[in-house]
């Protein structure tokens, strides 16, 4: 038993604007948006699985009550998702990457300010709007106070979207100050999204999106394929990172999107049998990964 | 059950001034229509004949499977729908005793001022287009109790009640979770100071996780304001964690009602200890929870003759086939109906002290488990080995 290796398990879930303001997928409606995150999180609360909960300022200011019981009650964790158009009402219409240092570090500032004048509380996890990042982007996010944050998905080469992440690193890391697919000694832990690098398809790599397409085609393949790539590397920090978003309808137990996260968490029980899983919020996951850090003989 | 036999009932059981709501004969049939010109073709008796008083301060559990009639027996009470035929007796503590059947809009308007009705799902009974402050406000409008910043106010004050902000009156539906809306609905319900709620599956649409917070604010709601409950459930556990006495439902009649210890460990009607043997193994999984039996529910519009109950009944006789059971008193405040009530020894629900219990391989330790949802027990050898259920002694034959 103590012999297994732990596989820490997190589920992400971006909480965009309802559709009126929102060309990335948001939810059609805000009442979508609200039965969708709470239904996503009393399913995985159930199963033992607290969820990362990443709020755009609109969703945070809409839902603040909701989100507020989902913290407090069901141990869901509540972090900070921009998209410069949606969280400046315009004022920048592109994606965060495409913005120079001092331009991401006003974007985010706005995010948050609006964030904490909704939720009364700092968020210290984050996630940008089509995974979209810059070289400036760790460094700016460290400086505003976050101390994590699923900002790569590994493999994703969207130049108009400023998301490319051909080469990043595919597992838990502190990343470089300047270079945002290496690792360094910034104290941000970067929890890439899980993905099969080596499966793209029009510059998306095959990303581990609870709500996309059927789990025997998709998720346990990917699943699979990162296990196998955990293995051949020697990982110490093992972790699955999941994402999905609020407008995916898991309030209805029928759907594709709740029947494939029934069927990933049955995939879960049946990975007991080859590692210790170990469900984490992104802030749990930071902590696991310092205290390895610190028991590491290297250090590294 | 005839009106001599709930005079009987009443007069033998509870001091009259007691009473809060008498249930005198009701029935309500819905017709069903077909053909060309949509003739009404039959009848589906939803409701077809209960007698069952609620005292002052108590809350009755109404129980049965989806379809039994029990949400229909709340909505009639209430005049959501006007009954087919049947007594209604409230003792409005304004109005004195009022038959809810006679009233008119004006009148009923008045008397939901003391009786109001908490819903299934909130979040189809909140509407979404108004905020959480209009919501609550508008019993306290129409009715013209409070305007302006009294109104304001006194929403305020039953947002804090029932344990939610009062910043938050300002809001709309969609930003709360299901627990939360089913505390505005809460809210709404308790704005004109009633002293009777019907609370129809108030829990069911809501996660497992939030029921027992939903549930733990109704007693401490009924504490502090002399509330009396009519809970409306199919969960049997929730009806056995609130409720004073309970009433079990079965194609639109009482097959059963008795003070809830008495009727969960030793109920003297077998569809009573079908449903009790039908309480699942907690499932944070399974939000539902649905009580399913061997068989199907007859269909209200084409019961089976004599006791409803009998095609799925295994101690069912002759008789049962061709003559249904009054409810009749079985036991100190305890009424079944069932030919053999007497006779058949029905497994209830284990007491605590029944429970079954783990034992560790070691057996030098045990863990107590809540003995109703015990099957197995863990011997010391570890091996899993299932209890037999032990059979019921059949009844006499006829």
């Amino acid at each position: 038993m103590n012999d297994r290796d732990t596989l820490y398990v997190l589920f992400t879930m971006d909480c965009l604007p309802a559709v009126r303001k929102a060309t990335e997928g948001g939810p059609k409606t805000w009442e979508i948006s609200a039965r969708s995150i709470e239904s996503f999180c009393t399913q995985l609360h159930a199963a033992g699985y607290p969820v990362t909960l990443f709020a755009s300022p609109d969703c945070a200011e809409e839902h603040s009550p909701l989100l507020e019981e989902l913290t407090d009650a069901l141990d869901a964790e509540l972090g900070l998702y921009v998209s410069p158009k949606l969280a400046t009402d315009g004022q920048y219409k592109r994606y965060l990457g495409a913005y120079g240092e001092e331009e991401q570090r006003e974007i985010v500032k706005i995010a948050m300010d609006r964030f904490m004048d909704a939720m009364e509380r700092r968020p210290q996890s984050f996630r940008s709007a089509e995974f979209s990042a810059s070289d400036d982007t760790f460094g700016v996010l460290y400086s505003l106070g976050f101390q994590q944050g699923s900002v790569s998905a590994p493999g994703r080469q969207v130049a108009k979207y400023q998301a490319v992440w051909v080469g990043a690193p595919t597992t838990p890391h502190y990343p470089s100050r300047d270079d945002r697919l290496q690792e360094g000694d910034l104290p941000f832990l970067e929890v890439p999204v899980t993905t099969d690098p080596d499966r793209v398809v029009g510059g998306v790599s095959a990303e581990l999106c609870v709500d996309t397409g059927k789990f025997e085609t998709w998720h346990r393949q990917i699943i699979e394929r990162h296990l196998e790539s955990l293995e051949a590397q020697d990982t110490a920090f093992k972790l699955l990172c999941l994402f999905t978003r609020n407008g995916s309808a898991y309030h209805q137990r029928s759907a594709q999107p709740a029947e494939n996260l029934a069927r990933i968490l049955d995939h879960l029980e049946s990975l007991r049998e080859s590692y210790e899983i170990a469900p984490v919020t992104l802030f749990d996951a930071h902590q696991h990964y310092m205290r390895r850090r610190d028991d590491a003989p290297s250090g590294a | 059950m005839s009106r001599e036999q709930t005079e009987t009932m009443m007069e033998s059981q509870v001091n009259p001034e007691d009473v809060l709501l008498e249930v005198k004969g009701l029935k309500k049939h819905f017709p069903i229509r077909g053909g060309f010109l949509r003739r009404v073709v039959g009848q589906v008796k939803a409701v077809d004949g209960i007698d069952f008083y609620v005292k002052k301060g108590e809350t009755l559990g109404l129980v049965g499977e989806s379809g039994c009639g029990k949400s229909t027996t709340g909505r009639t009470i209430i005049r959501l729908y006007d009954p087919t035929e049947g007594e209604v007796i409230f003792n409005d503590p304004d109005m004195g005793q009022v038959h809810i059947e006679e009233l008119d809009s004006k009148g009923l308007r008045k008397v939901r001022q003391n009786m109001q009705m908490i819903f299934q799902d909130p979040f189809s009974s909140l509407d979404p287009r108004m905020t959480v402050g209009r919501i609550i406000g508008e019993p306290l409008l129409i009715n013209g109790v409070a305007k302006g910043r009294r109104l304001r106010e006194r929403v305020a004050e039953l947002l804090t009640v029932v344990g939610l902000r009062p910043d938050h009156a300002s809001r709309y539906p969609h930003a709360f979770s299901g627990g939360q809306r089913q505390r505005i609905g809460i809210a709404r319900a308790l704005a004109l100071n009633p002293k009777f709620l019907i609370c129809d599956e108030p829990v069911s649409a809501l996660d497992v996780s939030v029921q027992a917070q939903v549930l733990n604010l109704l007693e401490d709601l009924q504490t502090q304001f002399d509330l009396t409950y009519l809970f409306i459930a199919h969960d049997l556990s929730v009806v056995e964690h609130i409720s004073d006495r309970v009433a079990v439902m079965y194609v639109g009649y009482l097959v059963e009602m008795a003070p809830v210890e008495r009727l969960y460990y030793n109920p003297k009607m077998p569809y009573t200890e079908a449903l009790l043997a039908s309480i699942p193994k907690p499932d944070p999984r399974n939000r539902a929870r649905p009580v399913r039996l061997p068989g199907d529910v007859p269909s209200p519009a084409n019961p089976p003759s004599g006791c409803y109950f009998h095609p799925r009944c295994q101690y069912a006789q002759d008789i049962c086939k061709v003559e249904r059971p009054p409810l009749r008193l079985v036991g100190p405040d305890h009424w079944a109906a069932c030919h053999f009530a007497d006779e058949l020894n029905l497994k209830g629900v284990p007491r605590l002290g029944e429970s079954a219990v783990l034992r560790t391989p070691s057996a030098a330790s045990t863990i107590q488990v809540r003995g109703r949802r015990v099957t197995s027990e863990q011997t010391g050898d570890g091996e899993a080995r299932t209890e037999q259920p032990q059979q019921p002694p059949r009844p006499p034959q006829q």
